[in-house]
């Protein structure tokens, strides 16, 4: 469960901060540093180590017992 | 309703539609924007060439001025097919907004830039912002009364085309408002800031120091940029709502594809149903986004008086939609959706920069709020 939700928020908080920093963060090694690379990164976190949709699979399984 | 108020394209707009993607998908396909972006170009005069040669340049330039006057909506079609393979070109910065703030001038120098505008003589960018976050009412920059002119110091930034643009158009205050200047981007003291941008296209920051601007310069009457100015923004923010859609658009057509391509557990990926349903979602957003943008350009063709509010709604949902379809993109397409070689990232990207330029989902939204009297 916290790998889904981990990954899940740390996606929306750079999404959040990319909003909040506006054009200052559509450069690279503009104002903003590796914001934009930090955020494009982040993309990854709900693939790798077994993707979100893998993570709601066993939780249907295993936690509430759906198609088990 | 009215033949002209449908929520469908008209013939003409299908006909322009086909015809450029039929040429975009050979002359601009997203390997082109990559291409440019591995050799370190971010415009590309020849393309933009072939691009005034069909005509699009004068889609709003009238008649009389060498243009084909089409309309907003027509200008949207071509918008749409552009942001579907990410081409990168003047279109909304010259042929939109320029366009369609010379054209709320009616003196001659305004009908020759028309004329410029739609022989593919000159471009031009326009320079609006000064903080992170679009505001056009907070412009800090001076321009200082001087015997028949003004001089004008301070700072534009994200100028998108303003690293290669002949002119650039901003507004400055005056006093009594703000006065909009058209300037050519070579007068002595301006200096420009060509910045890489993630979306691998033109953004400059600008710097004007005692730039001197007479009375030709100004656009419209001095103290009254909104009025030209205003026209200008909705239409920018329009064509690029339509460009935003066919981004999203063209991202899904590519998940899609994956998902009926893509084999795991021994049948293609798209076979279940936790994916039929988002990609049928995601297929909603962009039919609903579809018609919010082609709503946009029929009532600034119109009632162009009152075109704010579904402009502000087309912007803002086209936002939303794209950050799905790319969202979504990458994560169906899983691990290869993140790597470089793959054209995913080129959409996310674009996206984040389409979403910020003239005003994000929050300003929009917020437009549309009080608009709506909330």
């Amino acid at each position: 469960m916290l790998k889904y939700a981990g990954t899940e928020l740390n996606k929306a908080r750079h999404e959040l901060m990319m909003a909040a920093s506006g054009s200052d963060a559509l450069e690279w090694d503009g104002p903003q540093g590796d914001r934009p690379a930090d955020w494009l990164r982040t993309k990854a976190n709900s693939i790798e180590g077994g993707t979100s949709e893998i993570m709601l699979s066993i939780l249907s399984r295993r936690v509430l017992g759906l198609g088990a | 309703m009215s033949a002209m108020a449908k929520l469908v394209p008209t013939e003409d707009e299908t006909l322009l539609g086909d015809s450029a993607r039929g040429f975009l998908d050979s002359a601009a396909p997203v390997s082109h924007l990559r291409g440019m972006r591995d050799a370190g170009r971010s415009h590309d005069p020849d393309l933009w060439a072939k691009m005034v040669e069909m005509g699009w340049a004068g889609v709003l330039v009238p008649e009389a001025q060498g243009g084909a006057d089409m309309g907003h909506a027509a200008a949207g079609a071509l918008a749409g097919e552009m942001g579907r393979t990410l081409v990168a070109s003047p279109f909304l910065s010259a042929a939109v907004i320029a366009a369609t703030a010379l054209r709320q001038v009616a003196d001659g120098r305004a009908g020759e830039a028309l004329r410029r505008i739609a022989e593919g003589g000159v471009t031009y960018a326009l320079a609006v912002d000064e903080g992170p976050k679009f505001a056009p009412e907070a412009t800090a920059m001076q321009a200082r009364p001087e015997g028949n002119g003004f001089r004008l110091t301070g700072e534009k930034r994200f100028v998108v085309d303003g690293g290669f643009a002949d002119r650039l158009l901003g507004p400055a205050p005056s006093g009594e408002g703000l006065t909009l200047f058209d300037l050519s981007a070579e007068r002595a003291g301006i200096t420009r800031d060509p910045r890489p941008m993630i979306d691998s296209r033109d953004a400059a920051r600008l710097r004007f120091e005692d730039v001197e601007a007479t009375g030709a310069d100004v656009l419209g009457a001095v103290d009254e940029a909104v009025t030209v100015l205003a026209p200008a923004l909705r239409a920018g923010q329009a064509a690029l709502g339509d460009e935003t859609a066919g981004l999203a658009a063209g991202a899904m057509a590519m998940t899609v594809g994956y998902l009926k391509e893509r084999r795991q557990f021994g049948m293609p990926i798209g076979n279940f149903q936790a994916l039929q349903f988002r990609a049928a979602h995601l297929w909603s957003e962009t039919e609903l986004t579809a018609s919010a943008v082609l709503h946009a350009g029929r009532m600034l063709d119109s009632d162009p008086d009152n075109a704010a509010l579904a402009v502000s709604l087309a912007k803002a949902r086209a936002t939303e939609t794209a950050q799905l379809a790319v969202q979504e993109g990458v994560q169906m397409h899983g691990g290869i959706g993140m790597t470089d070689d793959f054209d995913m990232g080129f959409y996310m990207k674009r996206a984040r920069v389409a979403a910020e330029w003239l005003g994000d989902y929050a300003y929009h939204a917020e437009e549309v709020a009080r608009l709506r009297g909330f």
